[in-house]
């Protein structure tokens, strides 16, 4: 599997080469984590959205959600980073100087940056759901994917994981398709319980929506590139093109049962792809690892 | 000084004591699309008074939210899954109805106004977003049982109140441009400050970020001194925002007030003055 490639770079060596930055409205930073997963965030990239001067970078993060989301036209309006994104929540991440990145490079990607100017490489943004301690993920933008020379594996984890100690958060809501390899990312948490699991009111009514209890031990999994979270013979599968049992398994949540995912999407014989989900019992207070 | 700390405290122990500072949503029906756990802690009514409730993550409800939706084309435009994880699920969308209120909730849902609300990091504040007024026939605009004695500025402002009143909001944000006829509606009320002369990744119209503040911390409110002038004519605007910018970075506090009457120069042609908060 390749897991095991992975585990020879751990994830967490990435915060040794990359500068975390968070924005947000300044009054805010006081109570943020600004020491998170053991880095210091520079003030210099403490970007309070209220300020003029923050607009340069406001702009390379607009870039960057295009040059992930652009292609399945899913990028975020501009507007958005601002409004329901920086404002009331709070936007975290990792970048580069632009001086150690090629010319070459910043130009196929449309950074505009001065050399001491910090280039995102990826981001997390989350607003409040139940202040202070619970918020709800809606953009988990990564380049690594794009960028294979830079050696950026692992980036996503390290970045939502970074983001959610920097909110100081320790509940965390999100919406995702069935189908979308972030749940590759996310399940390295720790199991994530089904709020939905059929939705009409998301863009795609294929979008499950999760709940995560946010520990040390998941923390440590995705900074380490281990996966505690695993089926067992209780399991059973949703095939991510599985409409109808998506409905139907959205019946029985909204009868009462529980129920969460607990690994990520697998290969099927069919070539198909299937994701792990197991029943609850009704009393627990949430699935834990 | 307001003090945003002392302020999200002290919302929350004004609606324990069941105070309601602000004004109610008027002759309408109010729709809230919210999720039921966060029903609980967020909102300032109960389960029968009037109030529809709609969860989005129940499919017999969403599929009735087609009406509250904002346009998903243009320069404001927000895509359905932005509503769903920005606003329905961590927050709220808050409806006024077109529908009077002595008749039953009807479906489709005929909205007369509505309002993103996404909840701030700090409790009991909130950021209003997509206000948006529909006409009888779905168009932009106001057409309400009110017909043309409310404007469509007046309708934003009662959305505004409404949205406060039912959020127990200590405080919530906008971002507006300067354009907007609603600023001048909210320059007569009591503790709305400028937090932003131009709000970024807002162009090309310059839009200012505010906060309003629930009507008894702006009771509590601060002296203040007329020192920029909005005028009606839109040429000046650019200058004055500049210097308004600089000032705010330097820590500067601006509050909106209405055009002085007494000024010597005359109120006329002038929109809305702010006024710097004496430290």
């Amino acid at each position: 599997m390749s897991d095991q490639r992975h585990e020879r770079v751990p994830p967490r060596m990435l915060l040794e080469r990359l500068e975390p930055f968070v924005v947000a409205p300044g009054w805010r930073f006081d109570r943020l984590d600004m020491e998170p997963l053991g880095v210091s965030v520079d003030p210099a990239h403490r970007f309070d959205i209220l300020r003029a001067a923050s607009g340069r970078f406001l702009d390379r993060l607009v870039q960057l959600d295009r040059l992930t989301f652009g292609a399945v036209g899913m990028s975020m309006p501009e507007w958005l980073f601002n409004d329901v994104s920086a404002l009331p929540g709070v936007i975290a991440g990792l970048g580069v100087r632009a001086r150690t990145l090629p010319a070459e490079l910043l130009t196929r990607l449309g950074f505009e940056a001065r050399s001491d100017a910090l280039v995102p490489l990826s981001m997390f943004i989350a607003v409040p759901a139940r202040p202070p301690a619970a918020w709800f993920g809606h953009n988990l933008a990564s380049l690594n994917r794009l960028l294979p020379e830079l050696h950026l594996r692992g980036l996503a984890g390290v970045t939502k994981a970074l983001g959610l100690r920097v909110m100081r958060c320790t509940e965390q809501l999100g919406a995702t398709q069935w189908e979308s390899k972030a749940l590759h990312v996310h399940t390295r948490f720790g199991p994530l319980e089904l709020l939905t699991a059929w939705t009409p009111a998301h863009s795609e009514p294929a979008t499950l929506t999760y709940r995560l209890r946010i520990t040390d031990t998941g923390i440590a999994d995705v900074l380490h590139s281990r996966r505690r979270c695993a089926p067992n013979a209780d399991t059973f599968w949703m095939d991510t093109q599985g409409h109808e049992a998506m409905r139907a398994l959205q019946r029985r949540i909204e009868q009462g049962e529980r129920f969460a995912i607990v690994g990520p999407p697998a290969h099927d014989a069919d070539g198909g792809t299937r994701i792990p989900v197991v029943r609850l019992a009704p009393d627990l207070p949430g699935p834990s690892v | 000084m307001i003090d945003r700390d002392a302020v999200e405290s002290g919302g929350a122990g004004r609606e324990e004591r069941g105070e309601r500072a602000l004004a109610p949503a008027g002759p309408y029906r109010v729709v809230v699309v919210a999720s039921p756990e966060s029903v609980a802690w967020k909102f300032a009514f109960e389960h029968g008074t009037g109030v529809l409730v709609l969860d989005p993550m129940r499919v017999s409800d969403a599929v009735l939210l087609g009406p509250l939706q904002p346009p998903t084309e243009g320069r404001t435009a927000m895509p359905r899954w932005a509503v769903y994880d920005c606003a329905e699920v961590p927050g709220a969308v808050i409806s006024l109805l077109r529908e009077p209120l002595d008749s039953p909730f009807e479906k489709p849902l005929d909205p007369l106004a509505f309002v993103l609300a996404t909840p701030h990091a700090e409790s009991g504040a909130w950021h209003l977003s997509c206000l948006t007024v529909r006409g009888a026939d779905g168009s932009d605009g106001p057409d309400g049982p009110d017909g043309p004695d409310e404007p469509e500025d007046a309708l934003q402002l009662r959305m505004v109140e409404a949205a406060m009143e039912v959020l127990r909001a200590a405080w919530v944000t906008m971002i507006l441009p300067w354009g907007s006829l609603l600023l001048d509606r909210l320059a007569e009320r009591e503790g709305v400050e400028v937090l932003a002369a131009r709000s970024l990744l807002h162009g090309p119209e310059p839009a200012a970020t505010v906060q309003l503040w629930g009507t008894q911390a702006a009771e509590g409110g601060a002296e203040s001194v007329p020192t920029f002038r909005v005028a009606a004519e839109r040429g000046e605007l650019s200058t004055m925002l500049d210097r308004l910018e600089a000032m705010l970075e330097e820590g500067s506090r601006y509050l909106l007030a209405p055009p002085p009457h007494d000024d010597p120069a005359g109120a006329e042609g002038v929109r809305f003055v702010l006024c710097e908060v004496v430290p």
